[in-house]
């Protein structure tokens, strides 16, 4: 159980495994508050996977949570065990696992499965649509109070040929989408999210929006798509402040302003920005919880970008702890530098290379090579006079460009078109490279 | 080849006529009925003994100065091939004499008939040329021959890749434009005995010509023809066009630019599987990064000596270099020739200086516009890229654009004239009506073509 448990993490890790000394202003208490359910054991894991400055206290707050929440002994053992190797490599006294308390809970868990089990047998047995779903369902919350999340979503997918109702059909949903973000099945997650969506008419149903629109935020970041943090973005600026406190076994409110407003600086342009962000009076809710966030997207808006790029430097420590987030932050950390380098030459005809350094706090040299890489992925159209060291915008003419355009495809079209009639008057007359003859 | 070599030696047998008999008999032919020709004048021809065709006639005269060469094509043709092809011919300048005037009077249709033997005239006419130290006295006649034998310029004749063969050995590429520079898109077996292979091996030969005289993008279109040819299997030839694909599209494009997309899976896989060098010596090349390249060009380079490829491939590794700076001017408005030299992977004492040649050559063949200034002494000089002058705003441009308007029209014509044909031909209209259940049902189906 202890290898699946860790295969599990190494799965999520995609890329390499980055050691945090020390946070930045994270406060792990309050942090964690926001919180509850398996996440937030998830969460805590995590953190002290990667922060040895936290890792004591996450572990042992995660161990705490893990025997008062949960039946799911194994991972108990596993914290526990991980608690007391940290606690042995600093020549502390390691906590004493509380066997008496493991067996109890495998024995009631056991226990618990079998009536449940039985009790379904029964239901089924009836043919009570409606006590067989619960049923199901039942014993799949209990499954998943046990960690054993294969089998929990079983359970929650069998459900979905007693659903009678739209609520029912929700329900299910969102049971099978917080066991398949657990799991990292993202795919999962985005076709259970279209289900939902389709059902009709179902009783608060904007909390419910608000809970598809996160759960399909973190299946596009999970995703390899080129504009995977614009679809993200998106999603959470959609989401609705109802969300507060009530989606917390999966994601806090403050995580939606953070990996939101990260996103969504990453991808959108600066009228976007505006319309989108800044204009949203639903997501200025979001904000208000994660002052520096609002002043990160305001100092972008304002192209004050000093400010802009110290506030994403002394936050990037607590991003790199975050259980979703922590791969993708180097990826935003690089787009959200290079569209502020586009954005700070895009009102000029040129620039001095030396002020722009400054204003990036960089020397001129690196600012170079930053900037030869955006000339040659064409997203600044400007060339560098390495000489009087000056960034100036490149003339495109229009004009030559079509005729440069248009002569290419003219040729392309000529030589490919005869290329077609050859082949096709070779078929006709049908000559085949064909394999020599047996003599 | 078909024609088998002569046996000079051999006794006359006795079956085959002698001289003038022969000769009765071909002149006889002459403006006789067409299936003459294949019935008698053929068969005899082809059983009389090789020694009949190098005698006089009985009472002395040449029966080449007997025949017309343009009513008795053929009779005339076996004779002079047989001629070339012994091995210590007499009056060998009086030999191509005569070849070059058949050739300028031959009649083509008669001469489609007995092409297996006209087939033989450019090896023929060759060997005597190469024989008094001429080579160059073939080409021009051969040219005419092509242009003479084939109805039209796009038709494909049996001579056109012995010819540019002929042209690659004797290194007169140019002379080989004549011919190369019209498109084949005509093939016909039936009436001109070409088969697959003619076909690959013009392409092939063409493309070679072509980067002999360094049109790249010609060769590359011509060695892709080669490639996407359609094939059940993958011949040895497609194989070398492919190798030389690589490295010509690596040298005129910096990429490997895709082929099309018809070509058949198992040529692009056969290649793979044998020439994988090339390919990733095409990754490397990509990647602009000189290191990588010069590790990959030396894990490769026994496969490209092999392959004869060396030269091309040593080329391909110079023009890295020019890449590189041509990606810089992009990027940069000045740049210094030590900056320009660390950015491109020059390396050595001699870095800065190999840069400026480099630059200098590039400007002068026109592939940047840059000035070297030597007036800051910092870095060894100054390079200033500039833009493309060509506005396109003179009468060349819309000379040019005329042109290729013309050009793509023509192409787009014979393609309608395609369709047309294919949309009237038994074959289609037979799938079509195969697809219609019922006749009633007709207007349906022709409503969902539409």
């Amino acid at each position: 159980m202890n290898d699946n448990l860790d295969a599990n993490a190494t799965k999520r890790k995609r890329t390499g495994k980055v050691t945090v000394d020390s946070p930045n202003n994270l406060d792990l208490d309050t942090y964690i508050a926001n919180y509850k359910g398996h996440t937030k054991v998830d969460r805590l894991l995590f953190i002290a996977d990667r922060c040895p400055a936290l890792q004591i206290d996450a572990y042992r707050l995660a161990v705490g949570e893990l025997k008062t929440g949960s039946l799911d002994s194994a991972k108990y053992s596993h914290a526990v065990g991980k608690l007391n190797d940290a606690l042995i490599a600093r020549g502390l006294a390691p906590q004493s696992l509380d066997a008496a308390w493991v067996e109890a809970t495998q024995k009631r868990a056991r226990a618990q499965t079998e009536k449940l089990e039985s009790e379904l047998k029964g239901y089924k047995n009836n043919m009570i649509k409606e006590s067989i779903r619960m049923g199901h369902m039942e014993l799949g919350d209990h499954f998943y109070n046990c960690g054993d999340l294969s089998n929990a979503l079983k359970c929650y997918s069998r459900t979905r040929d007693y659903c009678t109702t739209a609520k029912h059909i929700v329900d299910m949903c969102l049971n099978v989408m917080r066991v398949s973000i657990e799991l990292g099945n993202f795919s999962h997650v985005q076709s259970y999210i279209s289900k939902a969506e389709t059902a009709p008419e179902v009783q608060d149903k904007s909390l419910v929006q608000a809970k598809l629109r996160c759960a399909s935020a973190l299946a596009n970041l999970d995703t390899n798509n080129q504009n995977k943090y614009k679809l993200a973005a998106k999603m959470f600026l959609e989401t609705s402040f109802e969300i507060t406190n009530n989606y917390s076994e999966v994601i806090s409110s403050n995580d939606v302003a953070i990996y939101g407003g990260l996103c969504a600086l990453a991808s959108f342009d600066r009228a976007e920005l505006k319309s989108k962000v800044m204009d949203n009076n639903e997501f200025k809710n979001f904000l208000e919880l994660e002052p520096h966030i609002r002043e990160l997207i305001h100092s972008f808006y304002h192209s004050n970008y000093k400010t802009c790029l110290e506030i994403l430097e002394n936050s990037k420590n607590d991003l790199l702890l975050d259980l979703h987030l922590h791969s993708h932050v180097e990826m935003l950390y690089e787009n959200i530098r290079k569209k502020a380098l586009v954005q700070y030459f895009s009102p000029f005809q040129s620039v001095d290379l030396n002020r722009m350094a400054a204003s990036f706090s960089t020397d001129v040299r690196r600012l170079e090579s930053e900037l030869a890489l955006l000339i040659t992925d064409n997203q600044i159209q400007a060339r560098i006079d390495s000489h009087k060291k000056i960034l100036c915008a490149k003339q495109q003419d229009q004009r030559s460009h079509v005729f440069e355009k248009s002569l290419t495809i003219g040729t392309d079209y000529d030589k490919a078109t005869r290329a077609l009639l050859l082949r096709f008057n070779m078929v006709k007359a049908d000559l085949v490279v064909r394999p020599p003859k047996e003599i | 080849m078909s024609m088998s070599a002569p046996n000079v030696s051999g006794s006359i047998s006795g079956i085959s006529p002698n001289c003038d008999e022969l000769l009765a008999v071909i002149v006889s032919s002459a403006g006789a009925p067409p299936d003459v020709i294949p019935k008698r004048l053929l068969p005899a021809l082809k059983n009389a003994s090789s020694q009949i065709f190098l005698l006089s006639t009985s009472d002395g005269k040449d029966p080449l100065t007997v025949l017309d060469p343009e009513k008795n094509t053929i009779g005339f043709l076996y004779f002079v091939t047989t001629r070339s092809y012994i091995d210590r011919p007499n009056n060998v300048p009086g030999l191509i004499q005569h070849l070059v005037n058949f050739i300028n009077k031959f009649d083509p249709e008669e001469a489609k008939l007995a092409i297996d033997r006209f087939t033989a005239i450019p090896e023929a006419l060759s060997r005597l040329a190469s024989g008094i130290g001429k080579p160059v006295l073939a080409i021009r006649p051969l040219v005419t021959a092509i242009q003479r034998l084939a109805p039209t310029p796009a038709h494909l004749t049996t001579l056109h890749y012995r010819f540019i063969k002929i042209c690659l050995l004797s290194k007169h590429y140019k002379d080989a434009l004549a011919v190369l520079d019209n498109d084949i898109e005509e093939v016909d077996p039936q009436r001109l005995s070409i088969n697959v292979e003619d076909v690959l091996l013009y392409h092939y030969y063409g493309g070679m010509a072509y980067i002999g005289m360094k049109r790249f993008d010609r060769a590359l279109e011509f060695f892709s023809l080669v490639i996407s040819s359609p094939s059940q299997v993958t011949s040895a030839i497609q194989i070398e066009a492919h190798k030389k694909y690589v490295l010509v599209s690596l040298l005129e494009h910096g990429k490997l630019l895709p082929l099309p997309k018809y070509t058949t899976q198992v040529v692009l896989r056969v290649f793979k599987n044998n020439c994988g060098g090339y390919l990733e010596f095409a990754q490397a090349f990509e990647s602009l990064n000189v290191t990588r390249v010069k590790n990959e060009f030396a894990k490769v380079a026994d496969m490209f000596t092999k392959d004869k490829n060396l030269g091309l491939a040593r080329q391909v590794l110079q023009a890295l270099y020019c890449r590189n700076i041509q990606q810089l001017t992009q990027t940069y408005m000045t740049l210094s020739l030590a900056d320009i030299a660390k950015q491109v992977g020059l390396e050595g004492p001699r870095a800065v200086h190999e840069a400026e040649e480099l630059v200098v050559q590039m400007i002068e063949s026109g592939q940047i516009f840059a000035t070297i200034s030597h007036a800051h002494a910092q870095g060894g000089g100054m390079v200033s890229f500039d833009d493309d002058p060509d506005r396109y705003d003179n009468g060349l441009t819309l000379a040019e654009l005329d042109a290729r308007i013309q050009r793509a029209a023509a192409v787009g014509e014979r393609v309608g004239k395609l369709d047309r044909g294919i949309g009237l031909s038994k074959e289609f209209l037979a799938r079509v009506s195969i697809n219609i259940p019922f006749h009633y049902d007709l207007y349906v189906v022709i409503g969902m073509f539409r």
